[in-house]
């Protein structure tokens, strides 16, 4: 969500010292979101706080065969600038999906938009990411390497 | 294999299917995805989808998080309602060998209210006297008179 490793820790410790001072007060949340949900406001709050991504219409290209081979050249930390610099709720939307961690439902509850919103900012996500993937790993180079 | 011919909302829900199965708990989502399951496109968006994934997982974890997540539960263990307790087979079916017993037991009961206290004697009194011949009887009826 944020793309910097030393904020996304400070969030962290923040959430969970909260949940430890709720957890010895005995109000523990009975949602298992509830968590999620805070990391996400607190991340979204620490982003507009910092640089902002300039907005900017990105290319759209189709998903290419050779893309696994393409994304595994990538280190993670270049995957979580590429989201980080995405627009909300663009951003919410790829950070969760690709985490693994939720069903459908439970990713409408976090990210708080409807199927529709969330299916046209995944899909155009995807598309956004290999025509960046395509730019940083010209075809050829992706084949050879495949090759 | 080429897409077939989907509807609005089916598109939707191959657009946003999550690219583990087994998160895949809603039924009109399993029906769309399994009608595309075999096309090049859906193959192209799981790999993409898998690729992706698989990259995010290799994020190192700093040690600092470990700890903390190691400290202790931060969520309360969900509260049983009546009804999901109800909804247990087990309480369902005590449940119902209890109302069989309750419903034997208030029959016998009824049953017995509706029975003449005193039925077992006059049973007796009426075989006794079936059985007896008038000639018996007359030196009753010769007291008597």
């Amino acid at each position: 969500m944020l793309g910097d490793a030393g904020k996304a820790q400070e969030i962290f410790q923040a959430i969970m010292h909260d949940a430890a001072l709720r957890a010895a007060e005995g109000e523990l949340p009975n949602d298992r979101l509830s968590i999620f949900r805070d990391a996400r406001y607190r991340c979204l709050g620490a982003s507009e706080a910092g640089l902002q991504a300039e907005a900017i219409e990105l290319e759209e290209h189709e998903i290419d065969s050779s893309a696994p081979v393409q994304i595994a050249k990538l280190e993670p930390a270049q995957l979580a600038v590429w989201i980080s610099a995405a627009p909300d709720p663009q951003r919410t939307a790829l950070a969760l999906f690709y985490l693994d961690e939720f069903d459908h439902e439970e990713l409408l509850a976090l990210s708080e938009l409807k199927t529709a919103e969330l299916a046209n900012l995944i899909g155009n996500g995807r598309q956004e990411f290999q025509a960046w993937l395509n730019a940083t790993f010209p075809r050829e180079q992706a084949f050879e390497e495949q090759a | 294999m080429k897409m077939p011919r989907l509807s609005r909302r089916q598109r939707m829900f191959v657009q946003c299917a999550p690219f583990n199965e087994e998160r895949i708990r809603d039924r009109a989502m399993r029906a769309a995805v399994f009608r595309v399951h075999k096309t090049d496109e859906f193959a192209n968006q799981r790999e993409f989808d898998r690729a992706v994934a698989a990259l995010v997982q290799t994020v190192p974890i700093p040690e600092g998080v470990t700890a903390w997540l190691s400290k202790g539960i931060y969520v309360a263990a969900p509260k049983r309602t009546w009804k999901e307790a109800l909804q247990n087979p087990a309480v369902l079916a005590i449940g119902i060998a209890v109302s069989v017993i309750a419903a034997i037991f208030v029959m016998k009961l009824i049953e017995r209210m509706n029975e003449f206290p005193g039925g077992t004697t006059a049973r007796r009194l009426l075989t006794v006297a079936s059985s007896v011949h008038s000639l018996m009887l007359d030196p009753v009826g010769i007291i008597f008179l």
